[in-house]
């Protein structure tokens, strides 16, 4: 759990301090922050990561739902446990019914022992994410850690593949992209202007499941993505994704296709999008020998007298 | 994933599973024909003193699936069930029994997910120490909400059933979701169990990732479990969806007929009641 942040929230300075010694102690390699007011938890918000945020439900400004609205829309990944005297039934969940908390009640005698093991399984598990981590998933952040989608070369190298999947498929978009802890990150993006996306909203997060293609002949008409605004905005009908599988490291991303009209994709298709992920791959691999050589090279130097 | 112990969680005929690991939530797929709902509502009787049980039902009132509980074989008293009824059904009774817990309705999550955190807690304050939760069904929550929501809802419950050692069946009617939705709700469990019935009219099981001694389809005994004799007023007939062909069910006594994406254990408490 080694970097881990977690953020307590609580107006009664006293139950707040009880609570962050409580996990100070328990999880000790966690980053344990506090603050007593909603406006205050949402400017961490703005400059720190979170994995877990642990609130009390009566705010001085606000009530820890409203909270956990704001978590949702700016870290939607991170686990929100509402930890309160509040009991459940008297708390009012009707504006409230999309966002998601768990709930620990504060008053049982064993309440911090109990709360200490939901925010430890909760951040191991990661529970609070809304799609299913691939098994392997520390490997290829660690992979991931090693490459600068911003890095020149290796977007020339990618961008010349993507060109040819729009020339060869006839289609307006081909993009290779990094699936990162939280968000889809583009290295290159041939057809169309996109930033990055959450990875709650993206097609390739399930396609970085699955060993073989994932194509998606109309995206309107599939339930698992008919429902995102963020694909309806970018206008994407078909997709068709090939994961990048680096050896010893997991899928780390995707060579996607997109049209804003549905289409077929035959086996011949998929023949010739798979051989382009594989050249994909190779610049990849070839891209990480090259850092990891430099950065032993550089370590070398560094050491020497 | 869940942690693997010799004393996991066990289970008396007809269940041919044995073992499970504690911490774990298994996916119960079948076709609306099949036994899986019964299955689920089987595998969430509590073994022992020390065991208790959560239902949280989603398209069935409370008394009802409490009434298809026992007619099971489930042995419950106060001490060791809560229902969550998710149906937003109102009750004439001002004063319910303790097993029963009331929401609003199968949209909001949010209640839904404090309630079972807090029926987990009531329980192992009571001394239990293993609590098994049973959803049944998570096709209506799929119906209600997003697919986001409800992928959130079920990892967030998985993760809690993890962190208190229990054991979660979550059920799903196969037969009005698309594969993919499937096999995405497949990866947020630690297992998976398909129920299906034969040509011949036998039922069988398949599991995935489980320790149990299955793993090719399986007969299994399990009487299926109608409420107030709707289900032999039911037909069934193909109706194609644009490009999907789906089940259309109607009631052959008051006429009543599904709409496009309703699922059979909706229908079942709808029709004639």
């Amino acid at each position: 759990m080694n970097g881990q942040k977690i953020l307590c929230v609580d107006s009664d300075s006293e139950s707040l301090d009880t609570t962050v010694d409580v996990l100070r102690e328990s999880i000790e390699e966690a980053k344990i922050l506090q603050e007593s007011s909603i406006d205050e938890a949402l400017a961490v918000l703005e400059t720190h990561s979170l994995d877990c945020i642990v609130t009390e439900y009566d705010l001085a400004d606000a009530t820890g739902l409203e909270l956990a609205r704001s978590v949702r829309e700016l870290q939607p990944d991170v686990s929100c446990i509402l930890f309160t005297g509040t009991p459940h039934s008297g708390i009012d969940t009707e504006s409230y019914e999309d966002i998601l908390i768990d709930y620990v009640d504060k008053s049982p005698t064993d309440a911090l022992d109990r709360l200490v093991e939901v925010v430890r399984t909760t951040i191991q598990a990661q529970s609070h994410r809304a799609y299913p981590l691939p098994p392997d998933e520390s490997g290829r952040l660690k992979i991931l850690s090693k490459l600068d989608e911003n890095q020149e070369s290796l977007q020339d190298a990618v961008d010349r593949i993507t060109k040819i999947a729009t020339l060869h498929f006839d289609l307006p978009v081909a993009s290779v992209n990094l699936i990162h802890d939280h968000v889809q990150e583009f290295v290159v993006c041939h057809g169309a202007d996109w930033d990055q996306t959450p990875r709650e909203e993206s097609i390739c997060t399930y396609t970085i499941l699955e060993d073989d293609l994932t194509v998606i002949e109309d995206v309107e008409e599939d339930p698992r993505f008919a429902d995102v605004e963020k694909l309806a905005e970018l206008g994407i009908r078909f997709y068709a994704g090939a994961p990048l599988t680096i050896a010893g490291g997991g899928a780390i991303g995707t060579l996607c296709l997109y049209d804003r009209k549905p289409r077929t994709f035959g086996e011949g298709d998929r023949q010739f999008l798979q051989l382009l992920a594989e050249d994909v791959i190779e610049h990849i691999e070839r891209y990480l020998q090259l850092m990891g050589r430099e950065s032993a090279e550089g370590s070398e130097r560094g050491g020497g007298p | 994933m869940a942690s693997e112990a010799a004393d996991g969680y066990q289970f008396r005929p007809p269940v041919p599973l044995h073992n499970l690991p504690l911490g774990s939530t298994i996916l119960v797929t079948g076709q609306a024909d099949s036994v899986a709902r019964e299955l689920v509502l089987l595998m969430n009787f509590p073994s022992d003193n020390n065991e208790a049980g959560i239902l949280i039902s989603t398209n069935t009132d409370g008394n009802t699936i409490f009434n298809q509980y026992t007619n099971l074989g489930g042995e419950v008293s106060e001490k060791n069930l809560r229902v969550v009824d998710c149906t937003g059904k109102s009750y004439s009774r001002t004063d319910p029994p303790l097993w029963l817990r009331q929401l609003s309705g199968p949209e909001n999550l949010t209640a839904i997910g404090m309630e079972f955190s807090s029926s987990v807690d009531e329980f192992t304050s009571e001394g239990i120490d293993r609590v098994r939760t049973a959803v049944v069904s998570v096709s209506r929550l799929l119906m209600a909400g997003k697919f986001q929501t409800v992928s959130r809802f079920l990892n967030i419950i998985a993760g809690r059933i993890e962190s208190a050692d229990g054991l979660g069946v979550i059920h799903l009617d196969r037969t009005v979701h698309d594969d993919r939705v499937v096999n995405a709700l497949g990866k947020l469990c630690d297992g998976r169990i398909d129920v299906r019935k034969t040509p011949e009219g036998n039922q069988e099981l398949r599991t995935e990732d489980l320790n149990g001694p299955v793993d090719s389809w399986t007969e299994i005994s399990i009487k299926r479990q109608w409420p107030r004799g709707i289900g032999r007023h039911l037909i069934s007939r193909k109706v194609s969806m644009g490009r999907s062909v789906q089940n259309q069910y109607s009631c052959v006594r008051c006429g009543f007929k599904s709409k496009d994406s309703l699922d059979l254990d909706t229908l079942r408490d709808t029709v004639c009641e």
